[in-house]
């Protein structure tokens, strides 16, 4: 239990639950805040433009009636001093329904105090501005702060204010909603974020599900999923690709192996059969001798093999150096026919050399002379006897030129031709160890022009088969 | 017994004959399919080994083939391929044995002498006629307990007609099972070594075990 939580909690899935939720919590506290400053400072605007616009109202009228409440004269405004008062009082009951504070003074002496202030003086610091809004709390007339402003005009000074409570309420009750529900919206997130990373994360598990099953001995299955257009999708047919790529290189190992073994069984069962029968019973000097020969030509051909496939698996992992030099092309293919000519003759072959031209190239000497000595004992071994190999070279432009050797032979299939490069590939299995050769002469001569940058191909025909080789010139 | 291999690799065929012929068995080479056919149809063999991968006509083909054309002489394959499957396919197309190479010469008697074994309902190594044994692995004859020391050739016939016990084996039959596909048949040949072998074994003894059958051929027989 202990560690699945542990998993749990360091799972992708969890780490995203919690990113999501997170940010989702910034986010609401961010929007919070915006929202209450907004309002805040909205209500405050709206109060002040209204306290300055009752205020100015009050200058107004008093400037625009002349009244002097300290020496108040019956007027045909005002007959006595209560039609003022009654004015007043109206004031406050009819126009001060939201319980606005006013108060009115010329020098140090109040001449009017709205009735809710209840022989309250409003101090306020001398201001130099004519217009001055604050902020203060005075417990006597409300609990709450209290909005302020103040307009200076020649004698008088008018005050308007009004308690932020009222106007605050909206906005305290909008706040209280908020915290309540902020944290459930927070568990909402947690619980979609955990429920979203369940959902997409699932599939992880089930590509890590089947993964975890793909071994060496089952690389033809695939992971599931390849079909949805997405990241995973993507992933999933990325390793599925991988794995695809992973098989052909095991089974290239694999076939591999199986060929050299079989490749290298031949010599062994004669070395084996013939030295277990030259044990059985006693044999005459002449026999001993004769299976010894017998003997030492099947470890030549062992080594043969060896050398092979040793060279062609060095290839393919580019541990081969090339010494190229510079050479002349006749000259280099007159020394390789002469010496394969011994062996033509024991097959009754002849082999013809057919160049136009005299040129020089440049190529790794050795390794040349044992792909066409390889073609050479090839076309020998296959061709007809008594017809001739015929090896041509020539240019083809000024980057490249050409090496072909070609025999007389019975028909090979197309099928047979595509393969003829396939290491231990044998167009007839038998036909290379009647002859004595090796099934990987040609694989080893591909694998030379692929050093060379070169290309490799067999033409043929109802009676002939060609092997063109392709080379740089430099 | 005669054998034919059928063997593409000249070296593999001739040590196998090597020491088959050691062993008293006569041997006939077949180097492709379409030789290995050509034998096995005409000639009369007692066991075919045969490689799979040979020119012409493979090994399992060349198997398929003889049973279609109801020649039941035991098959023994033997070639480099070490498959499951490789095995299935070559005993499911009808052969009786399988033998991968390299193989131990010793293993390759042992299969020989038990697929002649099956085939004739035997028992042991050790044919016997009354007193008479005759050991198949050692290839040392007794009458009486004591050894009796004969040519390969004198060995093969009397093998043949052990194997044959109480049945007429003729003259032509036994040239075909004890004689390659070289040997120009004349019979009198045959005659020549019966006298030879009844010299070795019957003589001095009460109970005669060679008969001849006149006309026909000859018999080993207990009583």
């Amino acid at each position: 239990m202990k560690n699945r939580i542990k998993a749990y909690v360091l799972s992708t899935r969890f780490k995203m639950t919690i990113w999501y939720a997170l940010l989702f919590l910034i986010l609401e506290i961010i929007l919070g805040v915006i929202i209450y400053y907004y309002l805040y400072s909205n209500s405050i605007k709206r109060l002040d433009l209204s306290l300055s616009a009752q205020a100015n109202a009050i200058l107004h009228i008093l400037k625009s009636k002349h009244i002097d409440l300290e020496t108040f004269q019956p007027s045909d405004i005002y007959s006595s001093e209560e039609d003022l008062i009654w004015d007043i009082i109206y004031d406050v009951v009819v126009f001060n329904e939201r319980n606005t504070f006013i108060q009115i003074s010329t020098g140090s002496k109040i001449i009017y105090q709205s009735a809710n202030l209840s022989n309250i003086k409003l101090e306020f610091p001398q201001i130099k501005s004519k217009t001055k809004t604050f902020d203060f709390t005075d417990p006597r007339i409300s609990n709450d702060e209290i909005r302020a402003i103040q307009i200076n005009n020649g004698n008088y000074k008018v005050i308007v204010a009004y308690p932020k409570e009222h106007i605050f309420q909206t906005i305290n009750s909008l706040t209280d909603i908020y915290i309540i529900i902020a944290p459930v919206f927070f568990l909402i997130s947690l619980l979609g974020g955990a429920l979203i990373s369940q959902r997409s994360l699932s599939r992880i598990d089930k590509i890590i599900k089947k993964t975890e099953e793909i071994t060496a001995h089952n690389l033809s299955e695939i992971i599931p999923g390849e079909e949805h257009n997405d990241e995973f999708g993507r992933l999933v047919k990325k390793m599925n690709e991988m794995i695809q790529r992973i098989k052909t290189s095991i089974d290239y190992m694999n076939q591999f192996s199986i060929s050299a073994a079989h490749e290298l069984k031949t010599p062994l069962t004669i070395l084996r059969g013939e030295i277990e029968i030259a044990l059985k019973s006693e044999k005459s000097p002449a026999e001993y001798i004769e299976i010894l020969k017998s003997n030492y030509e099947e470890t030549l051909r062992l080594i043969k093999i060896v050398d092979n496939l040793f060279f062609i698996s060095k290839s393919e992992n580019n541990l081969i150096q090339l010494n190229k030099i510079e050479i002349n092309v006749k000259e280099f293919l007159i020394g390789i026919i002469k010496n394969a000519s011994v062996l033509a003759h024991e097959k009754n072959t002849e082999l013809k050399l057919e160049m136009n031209e005299d040129f020089s190239a440049c190529f790794d000497p050795d390794l040349i002379k044992q792909a066409v000595t390889n073609l050479i004992d090839n076309a020998i071994k296959y061709g007809t006897d008594g017809f001739p190999v015929i090896i041509s070279s020539n240019k083809i432009d000024n980057d490249k030129f050409n090496i072909t050797v070609k025999n007389w032979c019975d028909d090979i299939s197309q099928k047979d031709i595509e393969k003829i490069f396939d290491r231990f590939y044998r167009v007839d299995s038998s036909r290379t160890r009647r002859t004595g050769g090796v099934g990987l002469g040609l694989s080893v001569v591909k694998s030379i022009v692929n050093l060379h940058s070169g290309t490799i191909k067999a033409e043929k025909s109802s009676n002939y088969i060609e092997f063109i080789t392709e080379l740089p010139l430099k | 017994m005669r054998i034919l291999v059928v063997e593409d690799e000249k070296k593999v065929a001739s040590f196998i004959k090597k020491g088959l012929e050691e062993e008293f068995f006569i041997v006939d080479v077949a180097y492709n399919g379409k030789e290995g056919l050509d034998l096995a149809s005409t000639e009369e063999y007692d066991l075919i080994i045969l490689d799979i991968m040979i020119p012409f006509i493979d090994g399992v083909t060349l198997t398929k083939e003889l049973r279609k054309r109801k020649i039941i002489t035991p098959i023994l394959l033997l070639t480099v391929k070490d498959s499951v499957s490789d095995k299935v396919e070559g005993l499911d197309a009808g052969a009786d044995d399988y033998l991968t190479k390299p193989f131990a010469f010793e293993e390759l008697t042992a299969r020989i002498r038990a697929l002649l074994r099956r085939r004739e309902n035997l028992m042991s190594n050790i044919l016997t006629a009354a007193d008479l044994k005759l050991d198949l692995v050692t290839h040392k004859v007794y009458r009486n307990e004591k050894e009796i020391i004969l040519t390969p050739k004198e060995f093969s016939i009397l093998e043949y007609l052990l194997r044959n016990k109480n049945k007429i084996v003729s003259r032509t039959k036994l040239i075909e099972h004890v004689y390659d596909y070289h040997f120009d048949t004349d019979t009198n040949v045959i005659d020549v070594y019966i006298n030879k072998l009844r010299n070795k074994i019957d003589q001095g003894f009460n109970k005669k075990l060679i008969h001849t059958i006149r006309g026909v051929g000859y018999i080993i027989k207990e009583d």
